[in-house]
Parts: structure tokens; sequence; C-alpha cells
């Protein structure tokens, strides 16, 4: 069983809102998530951006009637990290009852 | 000192957690399930199929395999546009052993018409098992919709 982990690069409101929604969900598109998390396109290409470089979430782009759409989502990494900071934020809770 | 610090720990903690629990159930909100209109009409196509080649008639045989390709295309589509994909939770190997379970089932509607039809004369059985695939897929999809419904509404109350 693997400990707890607190994660700086998905507390940050914003990319643990991401995750959050990334995680039972298979791909979610950009529009979803912007609109989802009430940010501009340029806020949430930012965190996007950070959340990539970490190895945490993975994009697939496809074309819909001649237009450009972005997918997200997930990766195993990422997957694993977003469940051990969740558990970490539990126990943290639960530590202070 | 430690134990306020303790405190505003906890507390950023639990409105994370809250946080985490709103987007979760923001994203499973827009996992809609089949559409009601296209589910009933691809289970009245697959159910008229079976009846049709259990009572020996090909002659629409193309066209209905063709409006079923097309109406599967339709509802994956449809999906699509809410911008979200379902995280389906079965492995490879369940997903194989979903469709070894389901094809046989297919093919054995279609023999057992057949089979009625030619040795007993039944020539109403091909469409009453037709019938009852279509109802078996209408109340899937009906199902479906019935639990993402009292789901959300639970959520919400």
């Amino acid at each position: 069983m693997e400990h707890s982990k607190f994660d700086t690069i998905i507390h940050a409101p914003n990319r643990l809102q991401i995750c959050a929604l990334l995680s039972p969900l298979d791909q979610v598109e950009f529009r979803v998530i912007r609109d989802e998390l009430s940010v501009s396109d340029s806020v949430l290409s930012k965190h996007i951006k950070q959340l990539e470089d970490a190895g945490y979430i993975k994009q697939k782009k496809s074309k819909v009637n001649g237009r450009e759409r972005r997918w997200f989502h997930l990766t195993i990494k990422g997957r694993k990290a977003f469940e051990l900071h969740v558990k970490e934020l539990k126990r943290i809770v639960r530590g202070s009852l | 000192m430690t134990n306020n610090h303790k405190h505003i720990k906890s507390k950023e903690a639990q409105k994370a957690l809250d946080s985490i629990k709103e987007m979760e159930n923001a994203g499973l909100k827009r996992v809609l399930p089949t559409p009601k209109f296209l589910g009933s009409i691809l289970g009245i196509l697959i159910g008229t199929q079976i009846a049709l080649l259990g009572a020996e008639i090909r002659t629409f045989n193309t066209i209905l395999i063709v409006l079923i390709i097309i109406m599967t295309i339709a509802i994956v589509n449809k999906n699509r546009s809410a911008g979200v994909t379902e995280r389906i939770q079965l492995t490879k190997k369940s997903i194989i052993l979903v469709l070894i379970c389901i094809l046989p089932l297919y093919f054995l509607a279609i023999i057992s018409g057949q089979y009625l039809h030619s040795s007993f004369n039944y020539f109403w059985a091909p469409f009453a098992i037709g019938g009852l695939v279509t109802i078996g897929i209408w109340s899937l999809v009906f199902s479906a919709y019935r639990s993402h419904n009292k789901r959300f509404n639970k959520d919400n109350n």
C-alpha cells in the first residue's frame, strides 16, 4: 500500500480542479474544462502546460467540422499522483479531528 | 501557533476536498447516457433485423445494417459533442469477454427464430424474439437514464 503524498503541482486550486474534473472521465475537451473552471483560455493553457510538463496530463488533437479540438486525459502517473494527493488531504483532515 | 497552523491546514485541505468532489460531480454530470430517441431507434432497428432474419426475409438486411451503423455513429458523436468521454472501468479482457457473450446471443436470437419458424411453423416467433430484443435494448437505455437522473438528483438534494 502506497503512502499519501502532498503534491505541490496538483495542489494549486485551478490545477486541482482540472485533475478532479479529469479523474472520473476518460477524456475532456478544452472548452469544457474552461467552462467548468470559469477561467480564460490563457489561464487554462498555463495550468495545462504545467501539468503536461509534470507528465500528469496528455492531450490529443482532433478535427471536427474543420475546427481543431483539444482533448485532455490524466496519464497513469497523473492519476496516481492525484490519488495520493487526495489521500494526503484526507489524512490532514482526519488528523485535525 | 502550531495548533493554529494545523487548523488552517486542515481547513484548507477540507476546502480542497470539497472542490474536488464538486468538480468530479460536474464532470460526471456531463457524461450523458445514450440519448433516449437514438437508443430507441437503435433498439427498433436491431429488433427488426433479428425478426426479419429469423423469418428468413433478407431483402432489407443491407439497409438495416447500414442504418444500425449510422445510428451507432450518431450515438458516439452525440456523446463526444458533450465534450467529455466516459471512463470505462472495464479492462480490455473484460470488454472482449462481454463481446464474446453478446455476439452469440445475437446469433442465438436469429437462429431460434429461424428454428421455431421452420420446424414448428410459428411464423410469429421471429417477430416475438425481435420484439423482446427491442424491449431489452429500450430497458437498458431507459434504466441508464433513470440511474443517471437518480444519482444527480440525489447529489443535488
